[in-house]
């Protein structure tokens, strides 16, 4: 079974996005913002990564270049969940390392087939 | 007879503001920090408002969750899912209004300050001069803090871009 770190500042959002995952099989770890991502991170091995980017004390940015110097994070699928959907912070978001980036609302099913496709290109 | 423009300060002499100009000033910036502070309050208000419906059908959805043994995501459900997070996507856009009133009602609280009546009129300008200089950082910095926060207008679910 797939550990997903879920990591949003919304309650509402990381209650559906529990719903879609756990009904889904995939184990759920949630997270408030960044720097609490972040430990929850180093505590425990996801296998994947969902973030949002505007949150208080870490940003959704800064968690995944936190992330990705970590060597067991190095590797495994980072997404961005988040309203944002300027170019210009996407390309912030890819240099920092992310998978992809999914612009809210998010449809549960669209969700479901980004994780596939993110666990599918780490895989390969 | 005219009473002139009291901003332009007639009755001044020298370098000074004239005692009506800062008296208008003052009252001016009374009145809009009694504004603004009022639409501080009402977005305030309106996120509790939002807050508070979301907190109302959270739980009816972690009931369905909990009846949901094979969940189908049938096209109601979808519709709902799209519709809860505009909670979280508008309150992201008041937070931010919110943040930007903030800031002026800072400026012009401090504009109130340096134009009391009894404030030293002579000092007034050179006063104002470094309040409109402190104001343009602020308004620079709260720009670099702020973020665009929505990118969304309207309630279709969002693009997925595979990097």
């Amino acid at each position: 079974m797939k550990t997903i770190l879920t990591v949003d500042d919304s309650p509402s959002i990381r209650q559906m996005l529990a719903y879609v995952l756990t009904s889904n099989g995939y184990t759920v770890i949630e997270a408030e913002d960044g720097e609490q991502g972040l430990e929850l991170a180093k505590a425990s091995q996801a296998d994947l990564v969902l973030t949002d980017q505007n949150m208080p004390k870490m940003d959704g940015i800064a968690l995944i270049k936190a992330l990705r110097a970590l060597p067991n994070y190095k590797k495994i699928p980072i997404m961005m969940l988040t309203t944002e959907s300027s170019q210009a912070l996407k390309q912030q978001g890819r240099d920092a390392g992310a998978t992809g980036w999914m612009v809210k609302p998010f449809d549960p099913d669209k969700l479901l087939e980004m994780l596939k496709r993110a666990f599918a290109q780490s895989a390969a | 007879m005219s009473q002139g423009n009291p901003v332009n300060g007639s009755g001044d002499h020298g370098n000074g503001v004239s005692y009506a100009s800062m008296l208008a000033l003052h009252e001016l910036a009374t009145r809009l920090s009694s504004q603004v502070d009022s639409a501080h309050s009402e977005i305030g208000e309106t996120r509790d408002i939002l807050k508070d419906a979301i907190d109302r059908l959270m739980p009816a959805f972690t009931a369905m969750r909990a009846q949901d043994i094979a969940p189908v995501m049938n096209p109601s459900k979808r519709e709902a899912f799209s519709a809860l997070q505009f909670q979280d996507i508008s309150d992201q856009l008041l937070a931010h209004a919110q943040a930007r009133l903030s800031l002026l009602l800072h400026e012009v609280n401090s504009l109130v300050t340096a134009l009391e009546p009894g404030a030293n009129r002579n000092g007034a300008m050179e006063k104002l001069s470094q309040l409109v200089e402190q104001a343009n950082d602020n308004l620079a910095d709260l720009d670099v803090s702020l973020l665009k926060p929505v990118g969304k207008a309207h309630l279709g679910t969002g693009d997925i871009e595979m990097f």
